[in-house]
């Protein structure tokens, strides 16, 4: 028989506590968990990369030629490149770009993407059809070479690349915001504002926004890998991030004229990337299992 | 069905559409001044003036996408700035690559992910699930041109095992000459026997093709997983076990063919995508592919030939698109009546 | 009493949960004559579909524990079974009928092919003879133009085609046993009453012994010879159809029976049994039902009641019985 509470008497409902319940479903979850742990690393080490990174002046412009090219040691455990610059401290120094772009980059994605799918959604019609069909034409294009394309156009550089990467992006954003949208529109405290005439924009912003906010974050921070992983790609290409920027992709691609002789070159920055980009999809993966109505069972 | 049909592809032609005029404008703002890189940086005033009359850059822009769009129908794709071909003839030769390449990748990646993911569906939170997850989930999270490159490092660097990249041994080229039909090394030494070069192109193929397949890889066995996972809840598939219906036949029959649908449109998609948008890979391993050349023409502002690899990728985008609508039509009947 | 076709004994069901296990089916008793209809009738989270999904082996392995028994079918222990033996008995000897024949139906194979398919699997025939089968068990269930249908896909038929269908499907290899779950609660209230009316005819031409499951008194009054009432995954009354409308002995049966709206009664307020089903937790003493019972008092508190006599073929598990 079962042995919790008798709740005698009154035959008490039974409700599942929300957090606890959460916090069971990704207990199960190993992977979420670990990725979990991994990106909670990784801030840190972004956030303290001057503390972390035993030689923190190698990660930008400093050279010592004298100790160039080192495989990994005891002084360089992930070796130097090609100036002498301690890899590890590149690596290091390299997590804040790449979490700052990623942020930067969804934010802006949000930005152009959050307001058209409102407004599609909210005023049907015309509208409606207009921004769907652009979002449509914008996502019938690899998204890395649309992305390259428009850096291209823009000229290289880190900003560019993160604008480039939102201009790609927003279309995703778009059409989940229509969704909501659309749903939300049909309910009855949004007919409500519209009765006692509540003027649009406030209906938009005020009423309709907020209720769509939920999805749209989890959306976001599951993207934020795919993210990552694009700007390292742009940079890797030579159109985002600069010499003597740390950064991930940048390195790998330096890395190209090096690595059949210094293979620790590439090594430690693409891991870099990998495991970044591996912990951001771990955690959206469990997200998304964990928010899935159809999984949440008992 | 068939108005079914009629309206997705009216759909697809707008998009097409949408596409051609967008990328002919976003071409059009390029900074750089096309005429003045088609004449050269020594070009004097006169010379770019009638290199801009020539290319038809002094006309109004919509006369110029109008023009574009009238020679587009004609097969007259313009010509590249950059090779100074006709941007037909360059995908001509470009693409048979980028075809191997892709196809390739992804019968890999069907013939991993769909397995892959329906095991892991039937065997929800045990052991072979977790690996499964951990292992699509990691195949979309590799950065292809790193992987490419620590491919290179294991198998040619270490191994000796493999080519570090490009399509054909050299010397074999040289001695052994394909007859062309395809375009394509491997296609063609197989139909006309030529079993030396047939041998080493696969050889050549095997790293590039392996890391393509990584990211399709990752998304079919996500996609064939969720959609199994919802299909296996369903009450037919109770029913089904009621009647004493194998685990086998249940999963591999009456679920699989519920579920296959999503997974068809990530293929068809990744399918459209990969053919200009591998050029990461193409770049590391030397593979003359289309995404090669199209990277190399949005780096040059080599409008013409940007024009020419976006149509040519919607062109395929609405074709497999219209393709996946006809294979769900076949797939699930309920469409077929609407 | 004739020997039982299925025979259940102190099965317990659970389930592992986030909260841990929590019980569903707690059976002392419960028996299934040969070639009777038998009503097995409860409020939603009774254990009514779990006691059949037990019997059929159907619940998951990893989830459901099965503890107690014997559940003996024709004198075996399916509980004991290979899951092997079970699929050799599931559709071929018990067969099941759900309540949605738009979702037990799949919706991308024609009506014919998992029907074809069960034949030919249970009688170890040709898929060709199979066919003609699956024709004849269409034809028993009055489907006019059998041919058409089995060709059919499950969006083109009607809901009571499909029921039809359904039904067609569990008596294509004539069971011993059938459990009907709700299989009229999805349908239109006429079609509901040509699907009861086909069960009632079939019941004289096949030998099965049918379990009717739902929650509707008023459909069990009509098609079934015995009813059993469970209660928090217990069986707590059992008895002939008419002792049990007519004199309940379970306060619980009585109160059942009181919330069936009539037609032509003026009433104010449906009654309402106050209180919830403690479907996940219950009493851990005493009888499960004391905590809502009208005539509970002290004993009702402390010992768990069993199923006793209360008339001829008459029991119920009532410490004070009406």
């Amino acid at each position: 028989m079962s042995a919790v509470d008798p709740g005698r008497e009154k035959g008490r409902r039974f409700a599942l506590p929300g957090l606890a319940y959460n916090l069971y479903l990704l207990r199960k979850n190993v992977l979420t968990l670990v990725g979990l742990i991994v990106v909670l690393v990784l801030v840190l080490v972004a956030v303290l990369a001057p503390v972390v990174a035993p030689y923190p002046k190698d990660a930008f412009a400093d050279v010592h030629t004298e100790h160039r090219l080192q495989a990994p040691s005891r002084s360089h455990p992930f070796g130097t490149d090609e100036m002498g610059r301690d890899m590890l401290s590149r690596v290091v120094f390299g997590a804040r770009i790449s979490l700052t772009v990623g942020i930067i980059a969804i934010g802006l994605a949000l930005l152009i993407g959050v307001p058209l799918g409102l407004f599609a959604g909210y005023f049907g019609g015309f509208i409606d059809e207009l921004i769907m069909r652009i979002t449509d034409v914008f996502l019938s294009f690899p998204p890395l070479l649309l992305a390259t394309a428009i850096t291209a156009m823009l000229g290289p550089s880190l900003t560019n690349a993160m604008i480039a990467i939102a201009l790609s992006w927003w279309p995703w954003y778009t059409r989940l915001i229509r969704g909501q949208a659309v749903s939300l529109r049909e309910r009855g405290f949004v007919e409500a504002a519209r009765a006692i005439g509540v003027p649009r924009p406030r209906i938009i912003f005020r009423h309709i926004l907020p209720n769509a906010v939920a999805p749209i974050i989890v959306q976001a921070s599951m993207d934020f890998g795919s993210i990552i992983l694009e700007s390292a790609s742009l940079s890797f290409l030579g159109l985002g991030a600069q010499p003597p920027q740390p950064e991930w992709g940048l390195i790998v691609s330096i890395g190209r004229n090096f690595f059949m002789t210094s293979w620790w070159y590439v090594t430690f920055p693409g891991l870099a990337i990998f495991l970044a980009v591996l912990a951001f999809n771990f955690v959206g993966d469990g997200l998304r299992e964990i928010l899935d109505p159809k999984t949440r069972e008992g | 069905m068939r108005t079914y049909l009629i309206r997705r592809l009216l759909l697809g032609v707008l998009v097409f559409l949408g596409l051609t005029l967008v990328t002919f404008f976003i071409a059009r703002v390029v900074p750089s001044d096309p005429a003045a890189r088609w004449v050269g940086p020594r070009a004097t005033v006169e010379q770019i003036a009638r290199a801009r009359a020539k290319l038809g850059l002094d006309k109004p822009i919509h006369v110029q996408y109008g023009r574009y769009m009238a020679d587009l129908v004609q097969g007259d794709w313009g010509t590249s700035i950059v090779t100074h071909q006709p941007v037909l003839r360059d995908i001509k030769t470009y693409l048979p690559a980028s075809l191997e390449l892709t196809i390739s990748g992804m019968i890999l990646a069907v013939i991993v992910g769909i397995p892959l993911g329906v095991i892991s569906a039937a065997h929800k939170d045990r052991a072979v699930d977790h690996l499964s997850r951990a292992f699509s989930i990691g195949a979309v999270s590799l950065p292809t041109f790193w992987v490419a490159m620590v491919l290179q490092l294991v198998f040619f660097g270490y191994l000796r095992l493999l080519p570090v990249g490009g399509e054909l041994d050299l010397a074999i080229k040289l001695a052994y000459p394909v007859h062309q039909i395809t375009g394509s090394y491997l296609v063609d030494s197989l139909i006309t026997g030529n079993w030396v070069v047939f041998a080493n192109a696969l050889l050549h193929l095997i790293l590039p093709a392996v890391t393509l397949a990584a990211y399709p890889l990752g998304l079919i066995t996500r996609m064939t997983r969720s959609s199994m996972l919802e299909v296996l809840n369903e009450d037919y598939i109770r029913v089904a076990r009621a009647y004493g219906m194998t685990e086998r036949r249940i999963t591999y029959l009456y679920a699989l063919k519920n579920a296959i649908g999503p997974t068809v449109t990530v293929i068809a998609l990744t399918v459209a995508y990969s053919l200009a948008g591998t050029f990461l890979i193409e770049a590391v391993f030397n593979w003359p592919g289309l995404g090669h050349y199209a990277a190399d023409a949005v780096l040059a502002a080599d409008y013409p030939a940007i024009m020419g690899v976006t149509i040519l990728v919607a062109i395929f985008y609405v074709a497999l698109n219209l393709a996946v609508d006809v294979v769900q039509a076949i797939l699930d009947p309920r469409i077929k009546a609407a | 009493m004739p020997e039982a076709i299925l025979e259940i004994r102190d099965l317990k069901v659970s389930f592992r949960t986030f909260s841990g296990r929590v019980q569903a089916v707690d059976i002392q008793s419960l028996a299934v004559l040969p070639q009777e209809i038998l009503g097995l009738v409860g409020e939603t989270g009774s254990g009514k579909s779990v006691t059949a999904s037990t019997v059929l082996r159907l619940l998951p392995e990893r989830k459901a524990i099965v503890e107690g028994g014997p559940v003996l079918f024709k004198g075996q222990d399916l509980l004991a079974k290979t899951e092997a033996e079970m699929r050799k008995i599931r559709g071929r000897e018990i067969a099941m009928i759900f309540q949605d024949p738009m979702s037990s139906l799949n919706p991308v194979f024609t009506v014919g092919e998992p029907l074809t398919r069960i034949i030919a699997i249970h009688q170890g025939v040709s898929l060709k003879e199979a066919r003609e089968r699956a024709l004849a068990a269409l034809g028993r269930v009055r489907l006019p133009n059998p041919d058409k249908i089995l060709g059919s896909y499950p969006h083109e038929l009607s809901g009571g085609m499909r029921q039809r269908v359904m039904i067609g499907m569990a008596l294509s290899s004539n069971p011993d046993l059938l459990f009907a779950d709700e299989p009229t609660t999805a349908l239109d209230v006429t079609i509901q009453a040509q699907i009861l009316r086909l069960i009632d005819d079939l019941r004289h031409e096949i030998k099965a012994s049918i379990v009717f499951i739902t929650h509707n008194l008023g459909v069990i009054a009509k098609v079934s010879d015995r009813v059993a009432v469970m209660y928090a995954g217990n069986v707590i009354e059992v008895g002939p159809t008419r002792d049990i409308f007519h004199r309940p002995a379970h306060p619980y049966t009585g109160l059942l029976l009181k919330a069936i709206p009539r037609l032509g009664e003026t009433r104010d307020k449906l009654p309402v049994i106050e209180g919830a089903v403690p479907v996940i937790r219950r009493p851990e003493t005493g009888c499960y039902f004391h905590p809502r019972c009208p005539r509970r008092d002290d004993a009702c508190r402390e010992a768990r009641p069993v199923l006793a006599p209360i008339g001829p073929g008459h029991y119920a598990a009532c410490g004070k019985p009406a």
